[in-house]
């Protein structure tokens, strides 16, 4: 039997209250800024326009935890292949309900196969996790993954953050080779990014160990 | 000169340091001289008189690169030294670059830490897990975050939570927030452990942060656990408090 998990979350532009709920029948997604072909879209017409994936995959939290869970939605990929970015705008711009916003390159966004995710396990999104769409990065830290998404532009100016503007940096994002807490399976675990599965440290402080003993 | 000082004498002798871990190992005895390190991380009343007597004007107290980043961005106080959630005068001061930590700790007479120097401090000679002993973290012991779900959204008032002292009667090196300390940060620094080198001396990008905060799990608590932010970082979890390398008093 698997015990219940106690998921941190972080949602910045709540602080220490509950976000809003979210009312799915009035929701709009707004896809624009310098793209062939925009579109406000419901959640049915979205799914219509794009199609959905099922990915098992684990993202990690620059606190030190990481979570696998079944995440099923949209490729931020094939959503940008649906309006058609224009030559020369290099920059992907999500904004939340709440206002909360970030800017990533979307080449980035493409090469880790970023998600536009609507479900966990089978379950749509609460609330704390992003109803009903949040983006998730899976091959850096999670701190630029938008929760409650409402608006996506392509637009050419890279804007920081909001976590960008206190420090964390293009060198703050890179996903650090030392155990962090899944939480999923109550351990501590390296990071299987692929890069780091055979980061210097390990083999290094192994060497080290057994030269001591 | 600042007013409060509260500190601490850690006689020379050795240091158990290190942990058989990723990135912590390998565990090793060193030897430091004396040293003295402040008792409680800097409170923003503290910080509040280096603002007040132009901290973040005077060249002489900024290192090259700290000078260059506070004039760049126009610095003139901690990042959140706005946000009722940080800014109680006991609470530790938030939001902090490694920059803005070096430059006080200069103002007060003193430097930062070294990472073994604050290992020491925290895990006292027997080179304890954490602060007060083997004993998994507790909410009388540190202000954390179980199983990274955080029990509060902000640090505590400096001169909380005795409990949890170090056996040199340090307070809050497990929790609360993350400190500063001088090393660079590379993923061979154990190696060089093993060379006694105390201070990690290449260049990177990355400092040395310890103690965990009140973001992080139980394993992050661990006085050898290592985490590593860039140094202009000013993030709410990340403090300090200042070494010194002469007696409170001493002329220099």
């Amino acid at each position: 039997m698997s015990k219940p998990k106690k998921i941190p979350t972080f949602f910045w532009e709540y602080r220490n209250r509950r976000p809003d709920d979210i009312d799915l029948a009035d929701y709009r997604l707004e896809v624009a800024g310098a793209v062939e072909h925009p579109f406000i879209a419901s959640l049915e017409e979205l799914a219509e326009r794009v199609p959905r994936v099922e990915v098992r995959r684990r993202f990690y939290c620059v606190n030190g935890w990481s979570l696998e869970a079944l995440w099923s939605g949209y490729r931020v990929a094939d959503l940008l292949a649906a309006v058609a970015p224009r030559d020369g705008f290099d920059y992907l711009r999500v904004t939340s309900v709440g206002g909360y916003e970030d800017t990533s390159p979307i080449q980035r966004l493409i090469g880790g196969d970023a998600l536009l995710a609507t479900h966990m396990d089978g379950e749509p999104l609460s609330v704390e996790r992003g109803k009903p769409m949040r983006i998730l990065l899976f091959d850096m830290y999670q701190f630029k993954g938008v929760k409650a998404v409402k608006r996506i532009e392509v637009v050419a100016d890279y804007r920081p953050g909001f976590w960008e503007k206190v420090g964390y940096s293009e060198e703050m994002i890179e996903i650090q080779p030392y155990p962090h807490f899944a939480i999923d399976l109550g351990e501590e675990r390296m990071p299987e990014i692929d890069k780091l599965a055979n980061a210097e440290p390990m083999e290094r402080s192994a060497r080290a160990r057994r030269k001591q003993s | 000169m600042e007013t409060m000082k509260d500190i601490v004498c850690i006689e020379r002798g050795a240091a158990r340091v290190g942990a058989a871990r990723p990135m912590e190992g390998p565990e090793l005895e060193l030897m430091l001289e004396t040293f003295w390190l402040d008792r409680l991380a800097v409170s923003n009343a503290r910080y509040a008189e280096f603002i007040a007597c132009g901290g973040y004007r005077q060249r002489a107290l900024w290192s090259e690169l700290g000078w260059q980043f506070v004039r760049e961005h126009d610095l003139v106080e901690p990042a959140w030294w706005q946000d009722d959630a940080f800014n109680e005068p006991l609470q530790p001061v938030a939001g902090v670059s490694f920059h803005e930590a070096e430059a006080f700790a200069r103002w007060a007479g003193g430097r930062l830490p070294t990472e073994v120097e604050w290992e020491k401090a925290a895990r006292g000679a027997d080179g304890r897990s954490f602060p007060w002993g083997e004993q998994d973290p507790n909410s009388e012991l540190a202000v954390y975050a179980p199983g990274f779900v955080p029990s509060r959204r902000a640090p505590i008032a400096v001169d909380d939570l005795p409990l949890g002292d170090s056996p040199y009667g340090c307070r809050q090196m497990a929790g609360n927030l993350f400190e500063w300390t001088l090393d660079t940060f590379h993923v061979d620094t154990p190696a060089q452990r093993t060379q006694h080198l105390m201070v990690e001396q290449r260049v990177s990008p990355r400092r040395v942060a310890k103690g965990g905060a009140w973001t992080v799990g139980e394993s992050r608590l661990r006085c050898a656990a290592r985490y590593s932010a860039v140094p202009e970082l000013r993030d709410n979890i990340i403090g300090f408090r200042v070494a010194y390398d002469r007696p409170p008093g001493a002329s220099r």
